[in-house]
């Protein structure tokens, strides 16, 4: 078991056709992950790395019973894209594209308010399910099949996080990144519904940061449910400025709210074990485990 | 990014939002003659930062002087303009060190009957576009929020429909206003909508506003602007280019990375946003203190890493580089590796090194450094790299402050260190 995905899951790519697509989408072959399938308008009837490429979504799903879409179309464009795969009603979508204009991700919800797709970024890393499905681009070397779970809004830290937890000696069952920027699609909460409801997953590790609210939305579901895992969290930026914008689009603390003493004290009130420095992540999970 | 009051007034008078006739002055005399040329008896001259409250703010060294003054002669506004221009504004935002005015915005001084305001936000929470109305005005929406609570009447708003028009309707006509100025507030409210659709703001404040006899006018105006939409904006990313500001950050944002100037003595660099705040937080919790936050995107080549490093060698205060670097995808550790020897070699590096690779390449990156440099040393992992790093600070010299025969003393530290 898993979450999101796993063996079963059929994979199209939009933008296939891009040099970055290209170059993560050899590695998802060669990992094992179904790659079903390709979109690219305009170049429909072509084939690209092996795989069937289609003029849309609608003919791709048609054609190769695709559960699942990984976007790599360049920011002008993204926004359309995944409306175009909201409106052909795939499964997961999967939006790697950085830098979206946030009025973009605005209206992409809206639409998505509408629908029964789930979406993961943009901005995000993608979700993996160790020998058993990867999209999107992180090194899949460092992860290892385990049974934790983790859920993270930064891409090279949560490469951290696994490779402490897999030099502990755990593995991961699904480890998904739900994106840096301040407006994305499936958050904290939603997919700690999803793990609670795993078996597979003994425990939950949540990679937050400074700004925006998803570690409070977390905070507030995990008070509400009964749930039934040990759940960690490591809140990146507690010595970052005031009012300061770290890289990630999100990661702005405005005075008096976001901040990392506040996050932390909430996910500790709602009985989330907080990891104080980021090179305690897999050691603290593995005493917790053993 | 935000924009200054004045360019935020020129924004939304485009899309027919009415505003006060100014301009803004660089000097005094120019302050003169904005002033003659609009006229009138009285002017306001206002501070141009990047914070709210300039109208409670102080001069930094004169407690007295506000950001935000009155003038009843051309006199006056070149009097006030001279005591603006080249020093600090302290503002409850700004914090302690306030922030150095450019330039002042010269106003025709206008007599209004009451003040209310309006914002449009966003709002991550509900992940739509928050619209704020008070019948209250002057004070920051914050202020507003916390004094009187239920004066703010708010909804989201939809960025495919716009404003809900019945909403607009019953929320306006239940604020003191006359039906003529209560058209004209409903005008502004929809046309400020446009503004943040087709300018991609994330903020648009007009407060306060003020009421006339016939209409309503934006007496100031606070814009931000979504950094990730100036590939389509262009008048915007004009005023960017042109723009004052962190010179530091700009040549950083100019060769693509991200880059902020702190306090500390250690200089830290590495890819992706997440893992440079954790490296922050591993450094700062070794009690070790960080120089500056340096994010590099997975994507970059070698002449974009060497252009990083050279900046933060250019600090005189840093006494050690801490380079932590997660190699993944099309982000490998040697592309770092690489990078490090050529500044090495342009200008030998005078401050111990500590690198943590990890990742696609790692072996390789280490084995180039250790082979082909001095003064370097490889951690293992995080913890580690952060405990060397803030040994070694305690015992280097700062950048600025290197002599002769340095190397011979580099190699020294480092040996005590790592053994």
């Amino acid at each position: 078991m898993s979450i999101l995905i796993d063996k079963s899951t059929r994979v199209i790519c939009q933008g296939i056709t891009g040099n970055q697509a290209s170059f993560y989408i050899e590695r998802a072959i060669s990992y094992g992950t179904q790659m079903v399938g390709g979109v690219r308008p305009g170049k429909g009837g072509s084939s690209h790395l092996g795989l069937p490429v289609f003029d849309d979504v609608v003919s791709a799903m048609e054609k190769t019973d695709a559960t699942a879409t990984v976007i790599f179309v360049p920011k002008e464009n993204a926004a359309e894209a995944i409306v175009e795969s909201i409106n052909a009603e795939i499964p997961l979508i999967i939006c790697i594209t950085e830098h979206m204009p946030v009025l973009d991700m605005v209206q992409v919800c809206e639409h998505l308010a509408k629908s029964s797709s789930k979406l993961l970024g943009p901005n995000t890393p993608g979700v993996i399910t160790p020998e058993q499905c990867r999209i999107g681009i992180m090194p899949s070397e460092i992860f290892r099949r385990g049974n934790v779970g983790i859920i993270s809004r930064s891409s090279t830290l949560t490469y951290e996080a696994v490779w402490q937890t897999s030099d502990a000696g755990l593995g991961q069952s699904t480890c998904v990144g739900i994106g840096g920027d301040p407006i994305h699609g499936l958050g904290f909460a939603e997919c700690l519904q999803m793990f609670a409801e795993d078996a597979e997953t003994e425990a939950v590790v949540i990679i937050g940061e400074i700004g925006g609210g998803e570690e409070e939305r977390a905070a507030d579901f995990l008070s509400n449910s009964n749930f039934p895992k040990p759940v960690f969290a490591y809140i990146a930026g507690q010595h970052a400025p005031v009012e300061t914008r770290m890289g990630h689009a999100s990661a702005i603390i405005k005075s008096g709210s976001g901040d990392a003493e506040s996050k932390k004290k909430k996910l500790s009130e709602a009985g989330v074990f907080v990891i104080e420095s980021p090179v305690e992540i897999g050691a603290s999970v593995f005493r917790a485990l053993h | 990014m935000d924009l200054h009051e004045f360019q935020a007034k020129h924004l939304i008078g485009e899309y027919g939002i009415p505003v006060p006739q100014g301009e803004v002055a660089g000097s005094p005399e120019q302050a003169e003659q904005v002033a003659a040329r609009i006229g009138g008896e009285s002017w306001m001259v206002k501070a141009q930062i990047l914070s709210g409250g300039r109208g409670q703010g102080h001069f930094k060294g004169d407690e007295l002087k506000t950001g935000i003054r009155f003038a009843a002669s051309p006199e006056q506004v070149m009097a006030h303009t001279r005591s603006m221009l080249g020093r600090s504004l302290i503002t409850a935002q700004t914090g302690p060190e306030g922030l150095l005015v450019h330039q002042v915005y010269i106003e025709k001084a206008l007599q209004v009957k009451a003040e209310l305001s309006l914002s449009l936000i966003l709002d991550e929470s509900t992940r739509s576009l928050m619209l704020l109305l008070s019948p209250h005005g002057g004070m920051a929406m914050e202020e507003i929020a916390i004094k009187q609570p239920d004066s703010i009447s708010r909804i989201p708003v939809s960025v495919i429909h716009g404003i809900d028009q019945q909403w607009l309707d019953e929320t306006v006509n239940a604020f003191p206003l006359g039906s003529m100025v209560g058209e004209s507030f409903k005008n502004m409210v929809n046309r400020a909508f446009d503004v943040v659709k087709e300018r991609d703001l994330t903020l648009l404040e007009i407060n306060p506003v003020g009421i006339r006899d016939e209409d309503c006018i934006a007496l100031d105006a606070k814009i931000t602007v979504d950094d990730n939409s100036l590939f389509r904006q262009q008048e915007i990313r004009e005023i960017e280019e042109r723009g004052e500001g962190d010179n530091l950050r700009r040549r950083a944002s100019k060769d693509g990375f991200n880059f902020i100037q702190m306090k500390g003595d250690i200089a830290c660099m590495t890819v992706g946003a997440g893992l440079s705040m954790a490296t922050l937080d591993s450094l700062t919790h070794s009690s070790g203190s960080p120089a500056n936050f340096l994010d590099l995107p997975p994507d970059s080549k070698v002449n974009r890493v060497t252009s990083a490093l050279e900046l933060l060698l250019s600090n005189p205060r840093v006494k050690c580089v801490l380079i932590n670097v997660f190699g993944g995808g099309i982000m490998r550790c040697d592309t770092v590796s690489d990078a490090i020897q050529v500044v090495n070699r342009l200008k030998p590096i005078q401050v111990p090194l500590v690198v943590r690779f990890a990742g696609t390449n790692s072996k390789l990156a280490n084995r180039r450094l250790k082979e082909g440099m001095h003064g370097v040393v490889l951690a293992s992992n995080l913890a580690e790299a952060a405990r060397l790093a803030v040994e070694l600070a305690e015992q280097s010299l700062p950048t600025g402050a290197t002599s002769d025969g340095n190397e011979g003393w580099l190699k020294k530290v480092i040996h005590k260190v790592s053994h």
